[in-house]
């Protein structure tokens, strides 16, 4: 479902490479969790997996279609929750998402019914008259959130998305990425909360300094690593010296 | 004390940073330092020019003096006047009090700082206005030390009582049931006066020499304002204490210092002491949703390009820093000038405008000259309008989320132009309708006057938007940035003058042709025609790059 191949990005002003040589597959039905430390590359993966940032080198695929060359079919596959959800401020909560549906032309009716479904599911359907700016944190991630469902994608990608949610949302949240991955969707987030990747996933990827520093299940990783927990795996392989060692 | 230090530094490094525009980029800081002085210079010297000719006049008069009196009190009207939104937004508006209101610091010392914050600020604008006028005053009259002395004391006394009352205003405002709620659009509302009223008053001021030759419309200029300058000095005790003060009386010095101190320490006896839990309230307030009964709820299907163009518009309506500074002028100020010119004319002049064109032949040429220049006239107040040069910078940290939508750049730029130019044509569709009501007989000149206002318009709207998308400006903190403070709106607005100068040249030399009626309008047409062409071209170019912007 989602494809990476040997993926490098550096940006214009910079010699660093913020993501090098990335090589990824996630298959149809997966939940799968992408970790790292901060500034490790992981925003920078979604931004070209949703393609906002075109990479330096490499390919980037969604459902077999090539992000560089067909974005806007792979775009139309890819429902996108961005990290700190900087939204449409003056636009209130119903036409942020009736502009998403018109930009992913769905239909007025189904509209209608995930509005009703996911504004139900996050308890925001109080709010969703009122303008984005009076939102609180935890309001646009939900938002954010319910807008990425609008045209029920096939890619659920999501950054951070954990973030202001409070623990009834965040439990709904969970339990919608573990529906949808049953429904034979491919379900593709980022966080720093190990406990959820480990718990929720069926299997992780852990970046450093821009590189896959492991990949696989968490048990496999467990094994591998001779660990007991995914934040030891972490730990260990985000530990300065490690990857030179290596 | 170290406390209130402290908080004035955070204060005047945010009052300086608005000014200077720099943000955290070295990038263009010698190009914007040298604007910032030439603008300056600019400032400065039209206000030393203006008080050079007053003295001229006033001089023969035997009433110098009046200058002075003059400058006392344009510093206090215009602290109060531009000095009000500022106070409001920066003590009120400011998010920085969520930060501030957990220190363990207390109201009255944070109200202090940030009313002495702004103090400095008007001071710094009252010593360019008072300053440069004493000092041509001296050159032209002698070098007084008593009044060079008396003048810098009046730099730091005139602003007070107007900003004390200004803080007295908002701090009032801010106590009235609902007025958080509808705070932006006490902002807006306040702004479109003081739009309306500068724009008359600059209107009438040149308008009265308007008929006559240069000195006669300075000195009647000059006049006027002195004259109204002695009726609110008359009026208002503050400002006859101010001019007193000035021809030194220090008497009224002493009394308006007193004064000055008596508000100063009136409002923070009033606003200072709940300061932090008043201003902070007004992020608590946003919360009141409007409720949507989802089960009746109307929802349409629309096309991509029109949902994108509604949301601009909705976010340039919505904005009011966007709708003040990009937007609100250059739609309401070709009507309101396109209306008092017409008027003034027809009040002034014998007959009305059917005996003026009469008096310059009334032939079919005159009516053509007519249409050109109302077509000038209009543009190029319309092409302040910087709604599409900075379309793309207003995307600012959400331009990746633009990215991720499912649409080819070219409908998210065709949604940007769309949105410029109806902005664009809101402010040059009325002027032709109240020439056609207003000018006798101007018939189908009304409609070429359309036709090359929108050409026009269209020019400005691709001109402007190539340019931003050429350089657009994301990394903002506050919308007034990505608005006032970018460049890209001065060189669309350079653009379009320099496009108007060309239809203007190019009709000079046509006339001087002796070309038929007809025939130099197809040219005229044809030359905006292919400017339009020439302006598409580079926009498709340009919208190219917007695929590659990285955020």
């Amino acid at each position: 479902m989602i494809s990476f191949e040997n993926v490098t990005k550096q940006y214009l002003k910079s010699s660093v490479k913020a993501v090098d040589g990335l090589t990824l597959k996630v298959e149809a039905g997966e939940l799968f969790g992408f970790i790292g430390p901060n500034g490790a590359g992981k925003t920078t993966t979604i931004k070209m997996l949703t393609g906002i940032l075109r990479p330096t080198e490499g390919r980037v695929f969604v459902d077999g279609t090539d992000m560089a060359s067909d974005p806007i079919t792979a775009k139309r596959k890819l429902g996108f929750v961005p990290d700190g959800a900087d939204l449409f401020d003056r636009l209130t909560g119903m036409e942020y998402l009736n502009f998403l549906g018109d930009m992913y032309g769905v239909s007025a009716s189904d509209r209608k019914a995930r509005m009703e479904k996911y504004l139900d599911l996050f308890e925001l359907t109080d709010a969703v008259g009122g303008r984005i700016a009076g939102y609180s944190k935890g309001m646009r991630q939900k938002l954010a959130t319910i807008g990425s469902l609008i045209h029920d994608p096939d890619v659920w990608v999501l950054d951070e998305p954990m973030m202001g949610l409070d623990p009834k949302a965040s439990y709904e949240l969970k339990e919608e990425m573990k529906r949808q991955c049953a429904q034979g969707k491919t379900v593709f987030f980022s966080t720093h909360v190990l406990d959820v990747a480990e718990k929720l996933c069926t299997r992780v990827a852990l970046i450093h300094h821009g590189r896959l520093a492991a990949e696989g299940t968490i048990e496999a990783l467990k094994n591998a690593e001779h660990a007991e927990s995914l934040e030891q795996i972490f730990l260990e392989l985000t530990e300065d010296g490690h990857q030179e060692e290596e | 004390m170290t406390q209130f230090l402290a908080l004035l530094r955070l204060e005047l490094s945010g009052i300086l940073s608005e000014l200077s525009n720099s943000g955290n980029k070295q990038k263009g800081k010698v190009s914007r330092g040298l604007m910032t002085v030439v603008l300056l210079v600019l400032v400065a010297g039209s206000l030393v020019w203006f008080e050079v000719r007053a003295l001229d006049i006033l001089i023969p008069l035997k009433s110098p003096e009046i200058l002075l009196k003059m400058l006392v009190f344009a510093s206090m009207l215009m602290t109060f006047v531009y000095g009000f939104l500022q106070v409001l937004s920066r003590m009120y508006f400011t998010k920085d009090i969520a930060l501030l209101a957990y220190l363990p610091t207390r109201d009255t010392t944070v109200y202090t700082a940030k009313l002495s914050g702004q103090f400095l600020y008007e001071i710094a604008v009252s010593t360019l206005l008072i300053l440069p006028g004493t000092v041509v005053y001296m050159v032209r009259l002698g070098f007084d030390a008593a009044l060079l002395c008396r003048a810098l004391m009046l730099c730091v006394l005139t602003p007070i009582l107007p900003i004390c009352l200004c803080a007295v205003i908002s701090g009032a405002l801010t106590k009235v049931p609902g007025f958080w709620k509808h705070r932006e659009t006490v902002t807006t509302v306040f702004t479109v006066i003081l739009l309306l009223g500068v724009f008359t008053f600059s209107f009438f001021t040149g308008q009265a020499g308007g008929r006559s030759s240069d000195d006669e419309s300075m000195r009647m200029m000059v006049t006027g304002l002195s004259s109204l300058t002695d009726e609110v000095i008359a009026r208002v005790p503050p400002a006859a204490w101010g001019a007193e003060a000035m021809m030194g009386n220090w008497l009224s010095m002493l009394l308006l210092f007193a004064v000055s101190a008596a508000s100063l320490g009136l409002c923070m006896l009033l606003f200072g002491r709940n300061y932090i839990s008043e201003a902070a309230s007004g992020n608590e307030s946003t919360a009141d949703f409007k409720k949507v009964d989802l089960a009746n709820v109307r929802i349409e299907k629309k096309s991509a390009l029109m949902a994108l163009t509604k949301r601009e518009i909705r976010e340039m309506l919505r904005t009011p820093a966007y709708l003040i500074n990009g937007m609100l002028g250059p739609v309401i100020m070709p009507t309101l000038m396109t209306v008092m010119m017409l008027v003034s004319i027809m009040s002034a002049a014998e007959g009305g405008i059917q005996a003026v064109l009469e008096g310059l032949g009334n032939g079919k040429g005159i009516m053509l000259i007519v249409t050109i220049f109302m077509t000038c006239m209009v543009s190029l107040m319309a092409g302040m309008n910087s709604v599409a040069s900075t379309a793309v910078s207003r995307e600012g940290k959400r331009h990746g989320l633009m990215m991720s939508y499912p649409v080819s750049a070219r409908t998210i730029v065709r949604s940007k132009f769309l949105a410029g130019l109806f902005f664009s044509m809101l402010g040059v569709l009325p002027p032709p309708m109240i020439c056609l009501i207003l000018i006798p007989g101007f018939g189908s000149y009304a409609l070429l006057m359309l036709l090359w206002t929108g050409l026009l318009a269209y020019c400005g709207t691709a001109a402007g938007l190539a340019i931003d998308l050429g350089r657009p400006k994301l990394d903002w903190i506050n919308e007034n940035q990505a608005i006032k403070q970018n460049m890209n709106q001065i060189l669309g607005m350079l653009l379009i003058f320099v496009v108007l100068g060309i239809f203007g040249v190019s009709a000079v030399v046509l006339f001087g042709m002796d070309l038929d009626v007809r025939l130099l309008a197809v040219i005229e047409t044809a030359i905006l025609a292919l400017m339009g062409l020439a302006f598409t071209l580079w926009l498709k170019k340009a919208s190219k790059a917007y695929g590659r912007i990285e955020a």
